[in-house]
């Protein structure tokens, strides 16, 4: 297999593949990055929202009587 | 925004494509070059990264003075990006230099100007990375290093431009390139009076003109080559085309892959114009790898853009989130 490719006809098609795919890496590399730094700057760029940011939780008392389902927040 | 982005995407796209075609045409279109063979195709990569390696040093000087001026942190992230991005490239034009070199001249490494001017720009550069690692207050960093960096790049044109046409012995095939580059060779004669002996540059080769002739169209100088030592390396006999006014035959020095070119020749006067020529002179007279070098150029030059302000962008959202650290709770679902 080695020899097959360092024949001076399939050489230079072997050389210019892994060209290629090197090329290839390095732009799918970047334009991933480039998408979630996008994302991340939307993100970012977005206006916060108060009411729905603060943490939720759900209480349930161990005790049955009364099963109420009291909601509340941290605050 | 909402414009700017798809045409931005839609150039990202593009360049991909440019550059996968230069990646073909490099293999495919570039012939091979007399004296090198494949390896002159090396040219199209090598050269073009190391112009990115001058423009990005500049922007990022030219970003540092802005910093300094406007204390913007934005100017020093975008002056980082350029010079991160560009000391990337400069290890690439070294890398490839080296395999050149390795074909060329038999050795990946000999301390040849050229080699030696880039080597001391990477650590340059390299100094300055670790100068901002080593200062913790951000401010202060930020100011040390764009002071740092502006006289960084400041050295940047000397250490690839000027420095290795200084030094005549480089063996790099700089007059393949730039215009006006320092090739200039030695002129001989053979009038009497005149100088028939002379070195070539510091190469250790002892040229001496023995006879100019004219054969048909062609100026022929008998030459008798010195090395060290006053040691004969033979007799060589570069040869000149009178019509077109370039030079023809172009013999290789004894055991070397340089050859002796005959640039210019009067022979009324009997003087002639010698000069050593490093394989890879000449490589972008073929009009196929001009334009394949061309593209290259502009290729790696949209890559470097890209790159940059991608690095730089990333700066930036670490900064802003930096900023924010503490507050993450309001961070949009």
């Amino acid at each position: 297999m080695p020899n097959f490719l360092l024949d001076p006809g399939v050489a230079i098609y072997a050389a210019l593949a892994v060209a290629l795919v090197v090329w290839l890496g390095v732009f799918a590399f970047l334009w991933r990055l480039d998408r979630q730094a996008r994302e991340l700057r939307r993100r970012l760029d977005a206006p916060t929202r108060p009411d729905t940011t603060a943490p939720r939780a759900i209480l349930e008392p161990r005790n049955p009587h009364p099963p109420a389902r009291v909601a509340t927040n941290d605050k | 925004m909402a414009l700017r982005t798809p045409f931005a995407q839609a150039a990202k796209l593009l360049l991909g494509l440019w550059m996968a075609g230069v990646v073909v045409a490099m293999f495919l279109v570039v012939p091979q070059y007399i004296g090198l063979g494949d390896a002159g195709r090396i040219i199209i990569m090598h050269v073009p990264t190391a112009w990115v390696t001058s423009l990005a040093f500049a922007i990022s000087g030219i970003y540092s003075l802005l910093y300094l001026w406007r204390r913007q942190p934005a100017h020093d992230a975008s002056a980082v990006a350029a010079a991160e991005v560009g000391f990337i490239f400069c290890i690439l034009a070294t890398i490839t230099g080296a395999i050149f070199a390795q074909i060329v001249w038999g050795v990946f490494w000999n301390w040849d100007p050229r080699e030696t001017s880039i080597l001391v720009l990477l650590l340059i550069y390299g100094a300055y990375f670790a100068l901002r690692s080593a200062i913790d207050d951000i401010d202060r960093r930020r100011r040390l290093a764009a002071v740092y960096n502006v006289f960084a790049a400041v050295t940047m044109p000397f250490l690839l431009f000027v420095a290795p046409r200084v030094a005549e012995s480089t063996l790099h095939p700089n007059c393949a390139f730039i215009q006006g580059s320092k090739c200039d060779g030695i002129t001989l004669t053979t009038q009497a009076g005149g100088a028939r002996l002379g070195q070539l540059g510091n190469s250790d080769i002892v040229l001496e003109l023995k006879s100019l002739e004219q054969r048909g169209d062609l100026a022929v100088a008998t030459v008798n080559v010195r090395g060290m030592g006053g040691r004969s390396l033979g007799e060589l006999q570069p040869s000149f085309e009178l019509r077109s006014g370039k030079p023809a035959d172009r013999p290789s020095f004894e055991g070397q892959r340089f050859t002796l070119v005959l640039e210019n020749a009067d022979l009324a006067s009997g003087t002639a114009l010698l000069n050593m020529e490093a394989p890879g002179t000449g490589l972008l007279s073929n009009g196929r790898t001009l334009w394949t070098f061309l593209a290259s150029i502009f290729g790696f030059t949209g890559l470097f853009f890209w790159m940059y302000r991608l690095r730089a962008d990333m700066l930036d959202l670490a900064d802003r989130l930096a900023q924010r650290e503490g507050s993450y709770a309001e961070f949009p679902a």
